[in-house]
């Protein structure tokens, strides 16, 4: 894959280094030719003195047989101007952005650009996991920022541990098979996946008994979170 | 008309009382309270000092909801291109302008079908056409 990396700060130097190691071609483009001599040294010809948001050095950089571009300047806008040049002058096929402010993730994607990357977010989830250690690992969104995959280890003392995901009612208890449980899920939006069990990946159905330690994968939005996390580690 | 101004640069000093003069209702932003302070003292307006203008919150504050024209009037260009397309498609303001100094710039994004004001001689007249529309 050919890939044009605009801005060589610390996440475009080490998104560079790892696409040459996995036998990717890079090009990356940097506005500031201090910092471009410095990489030069290392990263040899990959690095090209230019401005990624002007026509002619997007074209010297090769953009018109990229297959992707990513923008990973500091600043939010001149990111969204990179995505939006590279969609429309030079049709990219696919266009990735870093935001630090999370409110332009709809605006970006409704501008066209493929994938955003919430710089800011991911650091404040690791922050706040680090600090309040009773939550959910976030470990990707899924096109919607508010919709996510997470994990969570069952605590020892959980009263999850022992019941079925039926009886959590996360699972969704066949009608058929069990008559008269009429009742509606509490949580519509929220899925298990997959459970590992001793480094085993089990797939979730109504009749699995829980276990403490097992590794829980679920899909879950925002709003239905903490009932999820409630449900898992048996506050309720 | 209600109109919402980003930036408080020579542009929005002209600007600004010529659109007050003709009965519209003015609300400039800018990250720098001296120059809306200038502004307010010269012209009867509202202005709104905001932190950093990509923040959608401050963007609330100057009522971007119910404006009916956006104007992104920085030295920033890429910041005016963000900020006018959030205005129209977030906000859905009917009309949007954007300056645009550098010429690549401009022809790009007037081939996007924004609004480009090149803050050339005849700025004035082009940024009242506007609000004709």
């Amino acid at each position: 894959m050919f890939v044009v990396i605009v801005g060589c700060n610390s996440t475009g130097y080490h998104l560079a280094k790892l696409l040459l190691v996995a036998q990717h071609e890079v090009v990356v483009l940097e506005k500031s030719l201090a910092r471009c001599q410095r990489l030069w040294d290392e990263l040899g010809s990959v690095v090209i003195h230019g401005d990624g948001t002007d026509l002619v050095d997007l074209r010297r950089a090769g953009i018109t047989r990229a297959d992707t571009v990513v923008a990973v300047t500091d600043k939010d806008e001149t990111n969204l101007v990179i995505c939006q040049m590279a969609k429309h002058a030079f049709s990219v096929d696919r266009t990735v952005a870093t935001i630090k402010d999370t409110k332009n993730h709809t605006v970006f994607r409704i501008l066209g650009v493929d994938s955003v990357v919430n710089s800011g977010d991911l650091v404040l989830d690791i922050l706040e996991r680090t600090i309040v250690e009773s939550s959910f690992n976030h470990l990707s969104t899924l096109g919607d920022p508010n919709t996510f995959l997470v994990s969570l280890t069952i605590p020892d003392d959980a009263s999850a541990a022992g019941k079925t995901l039926g009886e959590l009612k996360i699972i969704r208890v066949d009608r058929n098979s069990a008559p008269g449980s009429e009742e509606q899920n509490p949580l519509s939006q929220s899925f298990p996946c997959v459970v590992v069990r001793g480094g085993k990946p089990l797939a979730p159905i109504a009749e699995m008994v829980l276990e403490a330690r097992d590794e829980l994968f679920a899909v879950t939005t925002s709003e239905e979170e903490s009932n999820l996390y409630d449900i898992l580690t048996g506050i309720w | 008309m209600q109109v919402l101004i980003y930036g408080c640069t020579r542009l929005a000093d002209v600007l600004v009382p010529v659109l007050v003069h003709d009965g519209h209702h003015v609300t400039v932003m800018d990250p720098d309270s001296d120059r809306l302070a200038i502004i307010r003292r010269q012209t009867e307006t509202d202005s709104v000092w905001i932190a950093d203008p990509l923040m959608q919150d401050f963007l609330i504050e100057g009522r971007i909801d119910t404006a009916e024209a956006f104007y992104s009037l920085s030295e920033d260009d890429h910041k005016n291109v963000l900020l006018c397309q959030i205005a129209s498609a977030i906000y859905n303001v009917p009309r949007t302008m954007c300056l645009l100094s550098d010429p690549q710039l401009q022809d790009f994004y007037e081939t996007l079908g924004v609004q480009v004001l090149n803050g050339g001689h005849d700025f004035l007249s082009s940024a009242r056409e506007l609000l004709d529309r």
